[in-house]
């Protein structure tokens, strides 16, 4: 109880630390004002094009492609994986080790001050889109639980893609390559429901549609309660699974680590 | 003279092209592979698209595969050459300007060609091949193509101008990293045919930013959608384009260079 509670402490005043560093240089929250709209704008554009031939609701999916847009830009999770390869290609991460917390710790606190700092964005503009689409107060909570847990999953898969690192130093591949398999699986490049049957069965065997497609169908109402429950006890097996997985390259990944700067 | 400085530059290139595999042989499959997956991507939003009965009016499925052949060629020079434009201010920012500056080689010319991803642009090529084959190539004007291979190049080199622009902002704020994200995000332009756009919007990326000839202009020129007049037309604007990003470069470049002070001289 008393380590948990030293905890706190350091984890507290790092938080602070990384929110007052992130505020110091606002120009990639005043970036996003800019590049966020922007992609909107595309896909209203394109979505009104293709709505004059044809007599599907072409309002759902411009606030559809939008929500993704937000969903998906909403704090920068690749950073997570990025800052983790220049640790270990730098060989700071020995830095890191000898310190008296776990690696996770910094990486959480980090992540804590972006969703502080970028919530000014995010939060507004998803309050915007339930006024817009009406949504219910009761869906508008059960979305807060559902992105919560997303948020969750989506830094621990982030974090693990990180930790390869410490096998094959540069991950830009890797990188590319989950985003590749998140754009798939995610919902993010066609919504899932349009996608071939057995398509969409596969997209069950990764993380990536708890963090985005499940809170945006609780947004827009699309769930039933049973669903959403199973969808819910899914997203905390996957966080089970990652945060396992991650302590297990972890372990491997030290055995192989070479570093000079400690 | 003009020998000697390609001999360097050829020298450079080998390192920056060997390197990659060399160390990050892993890595660098994995890259292959991602792009590829993000080609089957493609297609497969416009098949979905085309089996919703959404239509690109006036484009035929085919025709979209042309589009998106040019969308890949585009994304893979941009990726493999001048996309690092956008990451020129790390050497603004972490005081390593002067030492360049020394160099008997431009040092945006240098940064660039050492940067280089042969890998990347074959696997561009390879999969633009592919997809005019999907595409039926018979819709493909031979005398247009090698006016839209020429546009999709300058139309790249103009972005990594203007993304050299946007890294000379460090001169004056320090850390820039943010523009990678910008760098990343105007890829949405090359993603779909920008004919969705309205009027307005389309005169300000076709004269201003010239994100319209990324690979919707070209995709027009091989598919005869315009006259080969206009296409020369177009590809005269997308040079004083050009000749007026480059200036505006050259420009800012300069004042940048007044203010830039480092420790590494």
């Amino acid at each position: 109880m008393r380590d948990m509670k030293e905890l706190m402490v350091k984890y507290k005043a790092l938080t602070t630390i990384y929110i007052k560093q992130f505020y110091k240089y606002p120009i990639p929250l005043f970036i996003k004002l800019i590049y966020v709209p922007v992609e909107a704008f595309i896909y209203i554009f394109l979505w009104n094009y293709l709505g004059k031939s044809s007599s599907v609701d072409i309002n759902y999916m411009i606030i559809y492609y939008i929500l993704i847009g937000l969903i998906k830009s909403a704090y920068p999770f690749r950073h997570i994986s990025i800052n983790i390869q220049r640790d270990v290609m730098e060989g700071s991460i020995s830095n890191v080790l000898v310190r008296p917390y776990p690696y996770i710790l910094p990486e959480i606190e980090r992540y804590t001050a972006w969703i502080f700092l970028y919530s000014f964005i995010f939060i507004p503009a998803i309050i915007f889109v339930i006024i817009v689409r009406n949504v219910s107060v009761y869906y508008a909570i059960l979305f807060v639980l559902s992105f919560a847990i997303g948020n969750m999953i989506q830094f621990l898969v982030w974090y693990n893609v990180g930790l390869i690192a410490l096998k094959i130093e540069r991950i830009r591949g890797v990188l590319l390559g989950v985003s590749a398999l998140m754009s798939f699986t995610s919902g993010s490049l066609v919504p899932l429901f349009l996608l071939p049957q057995w398509m969409e069965q596969v997209t069950y065997l990764f993380p990536f549609r708890y963090y985005m497609y499940f809170p945006l169908q609780t947004m827009l109402g699309e769930i039933s309660m049973s669903d959403y429950m199973v969808s819910l006890a899914l997203s905390f097996v996957w966080c089970v699974i990652l945060w396992g997985l991650s302590a297990v390259q972890l372990r491997s990944g030290m055995s192989k680590l070479q570093a000079n700067c400690a | 003279m003009c020998l000697k400085r390609l001999k360097k530059i050829a020298r450079l290139y080998k390192i920056s092209v060997f390197s990659g595999f060399q160390y990050f042989k892993a890595d660098t499959i994995m890259e292959l592979i991602s792009e590829v997956i993000f080609s089957i991507g493609n297609i497969l939003f416009w098949y979905c698209v085309t089996d919703m009965g959404y239509e690109l009016s006036g484009w035929s499925l085919n025709q979209i595969f042309v589009f998106v052949a040019y969308s890949e060629l585009f994304f893979s020079l941009n990726s493999s050459i001048l996309g690092v434009c956008s990451r020129f201010w790390y050497i603004i920012y972490s005081g390593n300007l002067e030492v360049l500056l020394t160099k008997p080689i431009d040092c945006r010319l240098r940064f660039v060609v050492l940067n280089m991803k042969l890998s990347t642009l074959i696997n561009g090529i390879i999969k633009f091949v592919v997809l005019l084959m999907i595409a039926n190539y018979s819709i493909v004007s031979i005398r247009g193509f090698l006016l839209s291979i020429l546009i999709v190049v300058i139309a790249a080199i103009n972005l990594g101008v203007i993304y050299f622009i946007f890294s000379y902002a460090s001169f004056w704020i320090g850390k820039m990293d943010p523009i990678n994200e910008v760098a990343d995000s105007l890829t949405i332009f090359n993603k779909y045919p920008l004919v969705v756009l309205s009027k307005i919007a389309k005169v300000i990326f076709t004269y201003i930013l010239p994100f319209y000839f990324f690979s919707t202009f070209p995709a027009e020129v091989v598919l005869e959608k315009i006259s080969l007049k206009n296409g020369i037309y177009g590809c005269s604007t997308l040079c004083i384009t050009l000749g007026i990003w480059m200036l505006i470069n050259n420009l800012i470049w300069r004042k940048g260079l007044e203010r830039y002070e480092g420790i590494n001289g």
